[in-house]
């Protein structure tokens, strides 16, 4: 009897923009056809499209799960109860590539990069025809010690894998969905530092030749195709050719792909996407932002998304807008005005996806691998772009969060939705009805969420007025001297006067503890105190550094006499001043935007302050960049 | 849906056999992101790996003339205004036509 090979794709615990259209990864479907050409009984479940069979889980020989960031705890809680049945787990995908070693606490073997090799030269071992230390590609177990063989080169001839067969994927029907994904290629030419796909697939631009194309649109016969290519049109050249032979050979269903601005300034490519029935465009704008884009590495201008967007409109081809919010250079206004521009630009679709440091992105090997900036949430499964996991520069989390939904809900609002159907675009209209809903079950699914992150801005105002029930709220704020004589100190005092609020000034307790009074001495004079906090002291900030020890210590000492104190971060890389200023700020009003204008009114005044241009100490550096 | 080529493809097409006037060698411009991917199709071999971006020899450029319609580095180049024509070598067809017959003397 025929080994059983069971594969599996776990879902997203949460909502996102893709939950109402299925369009399955082909990793699991191409695996489970080469297993079934080698004669395994082959199961093929893709958590999206049909539930799970644990029965069939768990009576396998092998079972392999297939696992992005988002869908890695999913995966692993599988993994974990596989492995307690004594079947063997192997798991693979992006997330796992890059965090084998995470990976191997759930699994027997991690398979990193592409897998169609590296499988089955484990399953010969695994048989006994092979060294697992050969195994270029493959992480796994030996006794106690997790080892990682070197990386596999990537696959070259893409021809020589089969055509995926759709048949094996449980609950799938072709005709009955009418639509299904090919590949046509694997890798992308251009480095965006949110991006893992060249870390995963490479630079080099691997091809199907047209003709494998070709065969496999012809064996699904799909109503619609969507290329699932990471940039279908890296090489126009070859777009070209390829589209030629569809219209040739009368094999043009509708079809979308994900594509850069640029195909829209070629006109012959534009021309024969529309002569082979193009229905739709994935773009990935990412931002309206030109410091953003220069920021992301994107290589494209806003004077690019606009004629792009006015060609594809032109030639009534429907757009589907990427963006990427919450960089550091972007702020609320950014994100609503993208949704705004969305609208005025007919988009028919838009996903406004938070930035997230997914493991095998340039940003996340820069900025968080290596602890330069802190991560708020480490459970993967909030990694899906619709959850604020670090502390972007220019507004709080909840900001943030709040704004990348609020500016989804404004685009697929009633009157945008109502236009789409005065057009008699039902397609887009069906869409975008669909985008609504899901977005007020994304609400409800997330309220606790979100109200954890507004409550790391208010929590402190909101303790500090409780416990100061019976003392007269004074609108003050206490700020060490120290930090009033620094470069921070004009700044500070004009954000709290542009809150409504004034400064009180005290002086640093004594680190022999002989005057700590002037400290003291404030209580019941100021809603809150400003305490500094630095991670470490740099050359020529040593005095002033130990001033923030000192006063400290003498907080930590003083505890219950001493008012609320807000830790207010001088040196860290991330959006730590940002929130440190918001929870100030919050002591004296509820209004984020308020807080968001004082902030920005503040900077300007620096920046166009003459005195303080040229020497900016370190410490200002982060009010001012 | 019609499944031939529209009219305009046509048009698009008749309109790339018109006379070209002015031939230039082609040249890599600064938004080069080294993907490599113009490397394999030039008929000359005059692309090369440069630092930090890929460059073309101007002496063995003959902007495909004899083997392709146009020139196949900007055709296959992710980026546009990548590849673009070096004013700094304005060359006739006729001269073209003898570059592309020195480097291929066998044709």
């Amino acid at each position: 009897m025929a080994k059983k090979f069971v594969l599996v794709e776990p879902k997203s615990t949460h909502l996102h923009v893709y939950s109402s259209f299925t369009i399955p990864r082909l990793g699991v479907i191409l695996l489970g056809t080469m297993l079934r050409d080698r004669g395994w009984d082959v199961r093929v479940y893709i958590e999206d499209v049909a539930p799970v069979d644990m029965k069939e889980v768990l009576s396998a020989d092998i079972v392999g799960i297939s696992t992005l960031t988002s869908t890695a705890p999913q995966s692993y809680r599988l993994a974990e109860t596989v492995r307690k049945a004594g079947i063997p787990v192997v798991i693979g995908g992006t997330h796992v590539t890059f965090l084998p070693d995470e990976a191997l606490d759930f699994a027997d073997y991690v398979v990193r990069g592409e897998g169609e090799e590296t499988l089955f030269e484990l399953i010969d071992a695994m048989e006994g025809r092979g060294e697992m230390e050969k195994i270029l590609g493959l992480s796994y177990w030996k006794g106690s010690r997790k080892l990682h063989n070197p990386d596999r080169p990537l696959k070259e001839d893409l021809d020589s894998n089969p055509i995926p067969d759709y048949g094996l994927v449980e609950g799938w029907n072709t005709q009955k969905r009418g639509l299904i994904s090919i590949a046509t290629s694997r890798g992308c030419p251009f480095t965006c530092t949110f991006c893992s796909v060249p870390g995963m697939y490479g630079h080099g631009f691997r091809m199907h030749s047209i003709e494998r194309v070709i065969e496999e649109i012809r064996v699904n016969n799909p109503k619609y195709v969507f290329f699932a290519d990471d940039l279908f049109t890296a090489n126009r050249k070859r777009t070209k050719d390829l589209l030629k032979r569809m219209i040739e050979e009368g094999l043009t269903p509708e079809w979308g792909a994900q594509i850069r601005t640029e195909t829209a300034f070629d006109p012959e490519l534009l021309e024969l996407m529309k002569a082979s029935n193009c229905f739709n465009v994935f773009i990935g704008f990412e931002s309206i932002n030109p410091q953003t884009l220069d920021l992301f590495n994107k290589r494209q201008t806003y004077e690019k998304i606009v004629r792009s967007v006015e060609a594809f409109n032109k030639a009534g081809i429907r757009i589907h807008g990427m963006f990427v919010v919450g960089a550091d250079t972007d702020d609320k206004d950014t994100i609503y005005e993208t949704a705004r521009l969305a609208q005025e630009w007919q988009l028919q679709s838009i996903q406004l996806m938070i930035l997230t440091p997914l493991p095998g992105s340039p940003d996340f090997d820069h900025f968080y691998a290596t602890g330069n900036r802190e991560l708020l949430y480490k459970d993967w499964s909030l990694y899906d772009g619709h959850h604020a996991v670090y502390r972007p520069k220019n507004m709080t989390a909840y900001e943030l969060n709040e704004a990348a939904i609020g500016a989804m809900e404004d685009f697929y609002s009633w009157k945008n939705i109502s236009r789409s159907a005065m057009r008699r675009d039902y397609y887009s209209t069906l869409i975008q009805f669909g985008a609504k809903h899901l977005l007020k079950n994304w609400r409800r699914e997330n309220q606790g969420f979100l109200e954890e992150l507004r409550s790391t801005v208010f929590e402190k105002a909101e303790e500090g007025i409780e416990s100061s029930s019976r003392n007269p709220r004074t609108n003050r704020v206490g700020v060490p001297r120290f930090i009033l004589d620094s470069e921070l100190g004009s700044g500070l005092v004009a954000f709290f006067a542009r809150l409504g609020s004034s400064v009180v000034p005290f002086s640093e307790p004594v680190a022999d503890g002989d005057d700590p009074t002037a400290l003291s001495r404030i209580r019941g004079k100021v809603d809150c105190i400003v305490m500094p906090v630095m991670e470490r002291a740099r050359q020529g900030e040593e005095e002033f550094f130990q001033k923030i020890e000192s006063l400290k210590q003498w907080l930590a000492q003083h505890k219950q006499s001493a008012p609320t104190a807000v830790s207010l971060f001088l040196d860290k890389q991330d959006g730590s001043l940002y929130s440190s200023l918001a929870q100030l700020g919050a002591f004296f009003t509820q209004d984020l935007d308020r807080v968001h204008r004082a902030y920005k009114e503040t900077i300007a005044g620096i920046r166009t302050s003459p005195s303080t241009a040229e020497e900016i100490k370190p410490v200002m550096v982060q009010m001012t960049s | 849906m019609e499944s031939a080529p529209g009219a305009g493809l046509r048009r698009l097409i008749a309109s790339k056999e018109m006379v070209k006037e002015a031939w230039m060698s082609i040249m890599i411009a600064d938004n080069c992101i080294s993907c490599g991917a113009c490397l394999p199709e030039c008929p000359n071999d005059a692309i090369s790996e440069g630092d930090p971006i890929y460059v073309i020899d101007p002496d063995l450029c003959t902007e495909c003339i004899g083997f392709h319609d146009e020139p196949q580095c900007a055709a296959v180049c992710p980026i546009d205004e990548c590849c673009i024509p070096d004013p700094n070598y304005v060359e006739t067809k006729e001269q073209l036509l003898a570059k592309k017959d020195r480097i291929h003397p066998n044709g």
